[in-house]
């Protein structure tokens, strides 16, 4: 019997805290939407019933920006980093981790060091760089440089160590290219790892702000972040109409997340199919 | 065959990033006759300057004015253009005027003097040309002006058995005001002044008003003057006296003027469109000038809050041309550019300093939405000329903050005396500066 009262306290103890956590976490997000049908006066407020100016709100952030485009701008860049950087560092990460060389460990601890330097420091170098390069204002500005991750390799390189040498060793031996094994042995066991990476990757570039707002210089080309910013203008801030663009610039880090769940924490379990 | 496979992929990542690159950026160097210009509200100085595109292309129709409305950072990246000399900037962009000054400081050539091009600066409202002038260089077109003046809510001035009508369009001394206040308090129980605690805005109105400067000639902090003092004084009284309705934080002043916890508040004429945003407004709002502060020489009933002014980079590729749709259709007192003015006002509620424009018809109309329809616009309009002229000087942010704290402390008794509290905002202006 105590036991069971034991374990219930204990239950009961565990569920408070989650549900303390779900709150937590839950009403940003519910203040979020009932936010986008609340006038500016009534956020400001905290008020946390729906209103009704959610067809006004629509209609401040849609007359003068271009949605969609940024939507678009968004989507692509987050989508051509998230292919060419699954690629660019899928490749380093399985180079670090399955040939050995002398060199191979000072160079990566001097990757690792790299991390340290914040973002902020290496704007206004990046900024002469890409401006010799005259890729100022376009999007391949903001791919390139957020292809390759420290991260995402030292990630990607943890998840190989599982996978065992012998397999390609035997491929090896039977006589198949080191290409064919990474791609047709290797990968298809990590794609769990492949995931969790994309996702982060997707999530990383779909909010990043500081960079693409330096180098974006034309309204054509700005993403959603910018956007978002753009709405608290001169004099006043439209909090009702930045509700609006929030909730719709949340919606593909939903559905990327909630599609592929299981494998994202399965990636970061560490796992080999 | 390993080495040669790893090769090949390499260049082929490489051609297709690179090609990537190139066709993103093929549309290269056209050469139209194109001016590019960076402001940052769609709503107010984009629409104002696409209004005077439209007047200009009247007159040039074979000129392209692109106008980019970018987020607020606008300064960071135009700090990024300025320090790759001048890649990516544009031909002309707005600037705060607070923050004007240390541009002109940090990089003095990187902008074109308008003064030089021939601009007539008596027909703007003087107090915006002190920020953009080095010397006998003047470097900007005047914007928008954030005249100040005293909202008060007439319901409350009613309810403590006066008349509004009593102080209407009066010149109004601080001494009359607290006066006005304390019957306010007295009867409704609401302080006259809704204050953000945390902000230096309203003591700057107050310190501007009065003619005084936050530094000296020679750049050195100007704490101890008689303006300072005195501004300092009436605000420890205001807020003895309970005259302050206290919040920290923009969002709970902007919400506490909208949910009638005071009589009233010093802000300027862009505050319109936060009262109107609230339909019960309508009707109980009135706008007094500026109250003067007595016995300093060279005060007024006038100040400013806010406001900025357009400006062309030398490293503008058609300067010319830039130059000419600042001078020509923002400079200029023709009818079209008078109705120009007339037009941004209306619609986007952008008061410019272009003196003339006053006569316009949107300038003098009744505003049915304030007490007995006062003309607000006119009344704020003819405020702009008195306001006297502040320099900002590069190291306005880091004395703005620096005075905010030492204020909060001083009402909060942290602080004794006055002279005490001017010692600690000089001594964390020190700190933070180095002089």
């Amino acid at each position: 019997m105590s036991m069971v009262r034991n374990w219930s306290a204990g239950r009961v103890l565990a569920l408070v805290v989650l549900l303390a956590a779900t709150v937590i976490s839950v009403f940003p997000f519910v203040w979020m939407v009932v936010g986008s049908t609340l006038n500016p006066n009534d956020v400001l407020r905290g008020n946390l019933m729906p209103g009704a100016e959610f067809a006004s709100n629509w209609a401040k952030a849609t007359k003068s920006y271009n949605l969609p485009l940024f939507f678009w701008n968004s989507l692509k860049i987050a989508i051509l980093t998230v292919v060419f950087g699954l690629l660019v560092n899928g490749f380093a990460a399985y180079g670090f981790e399955k040939y050995p060389s002398k060199a191979r460990d000072r160079v990566f601890n001097v990757l690792l060091l790299t991390l340290i330097i914040p973002q902020i420091a290496l704007v206004i170098p990046m900024f002469r760089m890409f401006a010799f390069m005259r890729l100022l204002d376009s999007h391949a500005a903001i791919v390139l440089p957020s292809i390759m991750s420290v991260f995402i390799i030292f990630f990607m390189r943890q998840n190989f160590k599982m996978f065992p040498t012998e397999i390609i060793e035997a491929a090896r031996a039977d006589g198949a290219g080191e290409l064919a094994i990474f791609l047709r042995i290797v990968t298809p066991s990590m794609q769990a790892t492949y995931v969790s990476s994309a996702i982060y990757i997707f999530i990383n570039q779909w909010n990043s702000y500081l960079w693409p707002l330096i180098t974006i210089l034309s309204d054509a080309k700005k993403t959603m972040p910018i956007a978002i910013s753009s709405m608290m203008n001169a004099y006043t801030i439209e909090y009702g109409a930045i509700m609006v663009i929030v909730c719709i610039s949340v919606l593909p880090v939903l559905i990327l997340f909630l599609a592929l769940q299981r494998q994202f924490v399965a990636g970061l379990l560490g796992s080999v199919k | 065959m390993k080495k040669r496979l790893s090769v090949a992929i390499a260049m082929a990542l490489t051609l297709a990033l690179v090609l990537g690159a190139v066709a993103s950026c093929g549309s290269g160097p056209k050469m139209t006759d194109k001016v590019t210009v960076w402001c940052w509200d769609p709503n107010f100085n984009v629409y104002a300057m696409k209004q005077a595109a439209a007047v200009y292309n009247k007159a040039n129709p074979g000129v392209t004015i692109e106008i980019v409305d970018m987020a607020q950072d606008i300064e960071a990246k135009i700090i990024s253009g300025l320090q790759a000399n001048g890649a990516g900037l544009p031909d002309v962009a707005l600037f705060q005027d607070f923050r004007i000054e240390q541009f002109l400081t940090d990089y003095p050539n990187a902008f074109v003097d308008l003064k030089a091009e021939g601009v007539d600066y008596s027909q703007f409202a003087a107090y915006k040309v002190g920020p953009m002038t080095v010397g006998d260089k003047v470097y900007g077109i005047p914007f928008d002006t954030g005249s100040t003046g005293l909202w008060l809510r007439t319901d409350y001035i009613q309810a403590a058995g006066l008349n509004p009508d009593a102080y209407m369009g009066k010149n109004l001394t601080w001494s009359e005001v607290i006066e006005l206040g304390e019957q306010v308090k007295a009867k409704t129980g609401k302080p006259l002044l809704a204050y953000q605690s945390d902000n230096f805005d309203m003591l700057r109105i107050v310190v501007q008003s009065t003619g005084g400067q936050f530094f000296k000639e020679d750049g050195s902090l100007n704490l101890r003057s008689d303006a300072f003092r005195k501004s300092l004084a009436l605000f420890k009284e205001l807020n003895d006296k309970g005259l302050l309705y206290q919040v920290v934080g923009w969002s709970d002043w902007i919400n506490a003027i909208n949910s009638d916890t005071s009589a009233g508040f010093l802000n300027a004429i862009w505050m319109v469109g936060s009262v109107k945003s609230r339909p019960e407004n309508a009707g109980k709002y009135m706008v007094v000038p500026t109250p003067l502060i007595e016995g300093v020489a060279g005060a007024a009933n006038a100040s400013n809050n806010g406001g900025s002014s357009w400006y062309v980079f030398s490293s503008s590729k058609n300067k010319a041309r830039a130059v000419d749709l600042l001078k020509s259709v923002w400079a200029t007192a023709t009818p079209e550019n008078l109705e120009f003015y007339n037009t941004i006002l209306k619609d986007a509620g952008a008061m410019g300093t272009f003196l003339p424009s006053q006569s316009g018809s949107n300038y003098t109309a009744n505003d049915s939405f304030f007490y007995k329809g006062q003309a607000l616009s006119r009344d704020f309009a003819s405020w702009m000329a008195n306001v006297p002229t502040l320099k900002y000087t590069p190291h306005y942010v880091p004395m703005r903050d620096a005075v905010a704290h030492a204020t909060l402390n001083y009402f909060q008794g942290k602080i004794a005396t006055i002279d005490d509290a001017i010692a600690a905002a000089e001594a964390e202006y020190k700190q933070v500066t180095g002089n």
